[in-house]
């Protein structure tokens, strides 16, 4: 029993203490996966959770950039708090530009911004007053999806040596964006004038939510693709609402011209506007 | 061997033969054993032979098998003879083993035997312990039975002394490794591995702070090293490891796990959570379930015992199947934030006085199966009676002690709050001491019965304190009166009040304790009531009202950003309605698209209805002013009543004295408003902002004494 006591303990203090990140060679890093956005970091010392009234107020807010791709026009809004209590001014800020992941800056861009205010006087009687706000970031950023995929025009050709056209839909883990190309689905229609068909599923895997997509790019291969949102007016472009967040398609269609199959890129470039809310509180004290 | 085999073989023989022939065999007496172990022994020996005599047949049979010839029945006849009498013996030793053991083990007061491993919540009365001994079972059961009584402890605590509150975590730390350890007992666990879930939760409580994002990845490092030991230990480090986690549960239950889920995840607390918190001392439950099946020899122990368990399980049957209480109207009472056990403590002090709902289901349930007229249904009187029994400690905690108090002040509070009122409002929870008057009499100096002789003079005195709790220090002017009513007759009472000696002071501290004297201006003779009033003249109470807006947004955009706000923000119900301190009265009001919606974007009318509350247990005497302060925030009155907004006594009727009209609530015009520029066009997404109002107003307390005065000769 003391034995596998002693075990754990030394288990327990092996697993915490070798936490530490393993330095990976920057080149071989791929930052384009996954799903990295924009991140707030509270510090206690820095972001209150309790002020006193009558007393200035003050918050340093971190904003770090965690998606592989460069961040926009970012506003940044301190809202909620009750105007008749709390002064915060100005309570937005922007940001033009933060980078993002790259062997050039694998840890992103971050700036650190500072809201100031004052805290007015409590009612008579009142001894604290809670203080639900949020910080709230809307931010434009892009997002670039490009596998490698095997074209055939004749599915059914036995004796053609390329590549082979997947035989399900292909999932992805993210490309390193909240906005991910979650699957892909090749169809191939054979015939006198062949042409192939891919449908992409998008979706928002960040935490907060998206309010636009538009297509900017489409190629595949080193020729242009037709691609467009299903079941919007403007195609190249969605509005993201209740009724179609969790149902989000890209159709893109071209015709072969090559009679073998072979391998090629099809490159997408989506741009979206995303917004993030982080609720917290502070309590007022007399 | 084989020469000593045979020749005892040839021994044995001549002793069987002798027997047969009903000679005795010379050297029999010899051979036969003189006592039991001999005996038994012996047998032992006779079978031992015996296979080595069948070894020696084998042999032969190799050497000469045309020369076995025996019948082979005779000899199986032996041998399962001898196998039978040496099971017999081999029983016997070990029952006077297994007696030498518990003789041991009682004597050395050894660690508990194993007990039976039947899930403890589910083994009610079924499967009978080991034959471990009852001295191990108590053992173990007395852990049971000290987080039963503990737990009992630590709830009273927890319910009626407040006081000791900031203890009672340490109570829980300490209840927590008994509860463990109780546990690992009961289930013949390993306690080492138990402690692993308790550790665990040790790390992430005090060493991370409860950070909800910490619990992913410290749980994914928990899983894998439960992983490895479970490997190393072939799986029996895992179930100890999930059963330590039954005491975490009860542990974070019991310093609040609910008001962390309001506080921290914003979930609304229920009806169901409210009587979670108040109504269930979670450490006893604990104990009671890890109470083994059979504590004792005594039959009548272990019933009581199982009996315990059932009445904790139907307990927590009782708790969850508790009805929504209509009085609350299902809003989330969002804590305070702050430490998990004082945001319990806060909730706890809000929802006190109420009936434990399973004792109003008990009574309701035999009520209904009594036939009792008037209640219908379970759920209806389960909800009558928590009302009652808020209502009634509500009205006890007024100070009120006579029966005939107590209940004017229940009628008084039941008619209250079945009134309609024009515009909800509500009491400010974060405002602890608000202004507030009672009589206050001391029975034991008090004469409520009292003789006086028929001639001469004698003059009794009814002493009482006037307690005006004045928080904001307003300038309070107080006049007190007293009378005495017969059935027609009344006797005015004269009044001084402390130093002055007049019933008229003007108040301005925060706590007076006024004393008063009544005399009665004529000699009393028989059962009178005396009525003590205080008229309090030029209060104020404040009220004040948050309200949202969206600025200019589309329908789309309001829905989206109303949902995100209730989730993060105006997260209760009671946000979005008029708070005030628990006064005599107070101004509610409301103003949006429609009164009780606190969304507004730049394009809604805004529609403001206000109404005053007599929400005290006394009267309105007058109502000097109103004034809701809307035009200070750049509002003004689009169209309506001018006086929506401010007004003076022409505006307000009160009910005249006398009158048999019970008026709590003053309906106030309405109108329309227009928002100012400020409020319409911003660059946040929305602002909160409150608004405020005030009542200035008399008021009158009255407090009702039965007295007697006999007359003697």
């Amino acid at each position: 029993m003391k034995g596998y006591l002693f075990f754990m303990v030394v288990l327990i203090i092996t697993v915490i203490a070798g936490c530490a990140k393993q330095e990976e060679s920057l080149a071989a890093t791929n930052f384009k996966q996954g799903y990295g956005e924009l991140t707030f970091e509270f510090t206690d010392r820095a972001f209150p959770q309790e002020v006193y009234q009558n007393s200035p107020l003050s918050f340093a807010l971190g904003v770090e950039n965690n998606a592989a791709y460069d961040l926009q026009d970012i506003t940044i809004n301190i809202v909620g708090f009750d105007r008749s209590y709390i002064d915060l001014s100005p309570s937005e800020q922007k940001l033009e530009l933060l980078e993002g992941k790259s062997i050039l800056n694998p840890r992103g861009g971050k700036e650190i911004l500072f809201f100031q205010g004052n805290v007015r006087a409590l009612l008579q009687g009142v001894e604290y007053l809670p203080q639900n706000y949020i910080v709230h970031a809307k931010y434009r950023s892009t997002v670039e999806f490009s596998p490698t995929v095997c074209l055939n025009p004749n599915i059914y050709q036995v004796y053609d040596a390329g590549c082979t056209m997947p035989s399900s839909i292909i999932t992805f883990n993210g490309q390193g964006a909240p906005l991910s190309i979650k699957s892909m689905d090749q169809i191939t229609r054979s015939g006198f004038a062949p042409e192939v068909e891919f449908r992409l599923s998008l979706q928002n895997k960040g935490k907060g939510e998206l309010q636009k997509i538009t297509l900017r790019q489409a190629r595949l291969g080193n020729e242009a693709i037709s691609c467009q949102f299903r079941d919007t007016e403007n195609k190249q472009e969605i509005k993201i609402t209740l009724d179609n967040k969790n149902d989000l398609n890209i159709v893109c269609t071209k015709q072969i011209e090559d009679q073998h199959s072979y391998r090629t890129t099809i490159f997408l470039a989506l741009e979206y506007e995303y917004e993030l809310s982080v609720p917290r509180n502070l309590k007022i004290l007399r | 061997m084989i020469e000593e085999a045979l020749k005892e073989k040839w021994k044995w023989q001549g002793i069987f033969r002798s027997r047969k022939s009903g000679t005795e065999a010379k050297s029999e007496s010899a051979i036969v054993p003189a006592n039991q172990e001999e005996k038994t022994s012996k047998w032992r020996q006779l079978v031992d032979i015996f296979h080595s005599y069948r070894e020696i047949q084998r042999a032969e049979a190799k050497a000469k098998p045309q020369d076995i010839a025996r019948p082979a029945g005779r000899e199986q006849a032996i041998a399962t003879k001898f196998a039978a009498k040496e099971a017999k013996a081999r029983a016997e030793e070990k029952e006077q083993e297994r007696e030498a053991e518990e003789a041991r083990k009682k004597d050395a007061k050894d660690k508990p035997a194993q007990l039976t491993s039947k899930p403890f919540i589910l083994n009610i009365g079924g499967g009978s312990s080991s034959s471990a001994g009852a001295g191990s079972l108590a053992s173990s059961s007395s852990f049971s039975i000290l987080l039963i009584v503990l737990g009992m402890i630590h709830f009273l605590i927890k319910v009626y002394l407040p006081l000791l509150a900031p203890y009672s975590f340490l109570f829980s730390v300490v209840l927590l490794l008994i509860a463990g350890y109780a546990l690992a007992m009961r289930l013949e666990q390993d306690r080492v591995a138990m402690l692993v879930a308790l550790l665990a939760f040790v790390v992430w409580y005090f060493v991370y702070d409860s950070r909800i994002d910490i619990l992913l990845p410290l749980g994914i490092i928990i899983l894998v090293l439960s992983s490895v030991l479970g490997i190393l230990t072939k799986g029996q480090s895992l179930k100890p490891e999930l059963f330590g986690f039954f005491p975490v549960l009860f542990f974070f239950l019991d310093i609040g796990l609910i008001p962390f889920f309001v506080e921290r995840l914003h979930i609304p607390l229920t009806t169901l959570m409210q009587n979670l918190i108040l109504f269930m001392p979670w450490w006893a439950l604990f104990g009671i379930l890890t109470l083994p099946a059979d504590v004792g020899k005594s039959p009548t122990t272990n019933l009581f015992v199982n009996g315990l368990r059932v009445v904790g399980i139907l307990y927590l049957v009782f708790i969850f199947a508790a009805p929504n209480f209509s009085y609350f109207q299902d809003i989330s009472l969002l804590p305070v934030a702050g430490e998990i056990a004082q945001a319990e403590q806060q909730v706890r002090e809000r929802l006190a006085g109420r009936e434990n709902s399973f004792i109003s289901n008990v009574k309701c349930i035999l009520k209904i199966t009594g036939f009792t007229p008037g209640t219908t249904s379970i759920q209806q009187c389960v909800q009558e009676r928590q009302e009652m029994s808020e209502i009634e400690a509500l009205c006890k905690n007024q100070g009120l002690t006579g029966q005939s108090d107590i209940d004017t002040c229940v009628k008084e509070e039941q008619t209250r709050r079945k009134s309609a009122l024009h515009t909800k409002g509500t009491e400010d929870p974060t405002i602890r001491r608000p202004t507030t008057a009672q009589f206050v009499i001391v029975e034991e100096f008090f004469p409520k019965q009292s003789i006086r002789p028929k001639t001469g003079t004698f003059s009794i005195t009814y002493p009482a304190t006037l307690d005006l709790q004045n928080p904001r220090r307003q300038s309070i002017n107080v006049k007190i009166e007293c009378t005495f009513k017969k059935g027609t007759e009344t006797v005015i009472g004269q009044v001084t009040t402390g130093t002055e000696g007049t019933d008229f002071l003007t108040v301005a501290a925060t706590d007076n304790k006024i004393p008063v004297v009544c005399t009665p201006s004529t000699e009393l003779d028989g059962k009178y009531q005396l009525l003590l009033q205080a008229h309090l003249s030029n209060l104020k109470t404040p009220s004040y009202l948050k309200r949202v807006f969206l600025g200019e947004k589309t329908e789309e955009e309001r829905s989206t950003w109303v949902e995100k706000i209730r989730r993060t923000v105006i997260t209760s119900p009671q946000d979005t309605i008029t708070q005030a301190p628990a006064e005599f009265a107070r101004l509610n009001f409301a103003f949006g698209r429609t009164p009780q919606d606190p969304y507004i974007a730049a394009s809604d009318p805004i529609l403001l209805s206000a109404s005053i509350e007599d929400s005290g247990k006394g009267k309105i005497e007058r109502i000097h002013g109103y004034a809701i302060q809307l035009l200070e925030e750049g509002f003004s009155v689009r169209s309506g009543d001018i006086t929506c907004l401010q007004g003076g006594d022409s505006e307000i009727k009160v009910a005249l004295e006398g009158s048999r009209v019970v008026q709590k609530v003053y309906s106030l015009p309405t109108c329309f408003l227009e928002l100012p520029d400020s409020l319409k066009v911003f660059e946040d997404p929305f602002q909160v902002k409150t608004f405020f109002a005030e009542l200035r107003y008399d008021y009158r307390i009255n407090k009702e004494i039965p007295v007697e005065v006999k007359v003697i000769e």
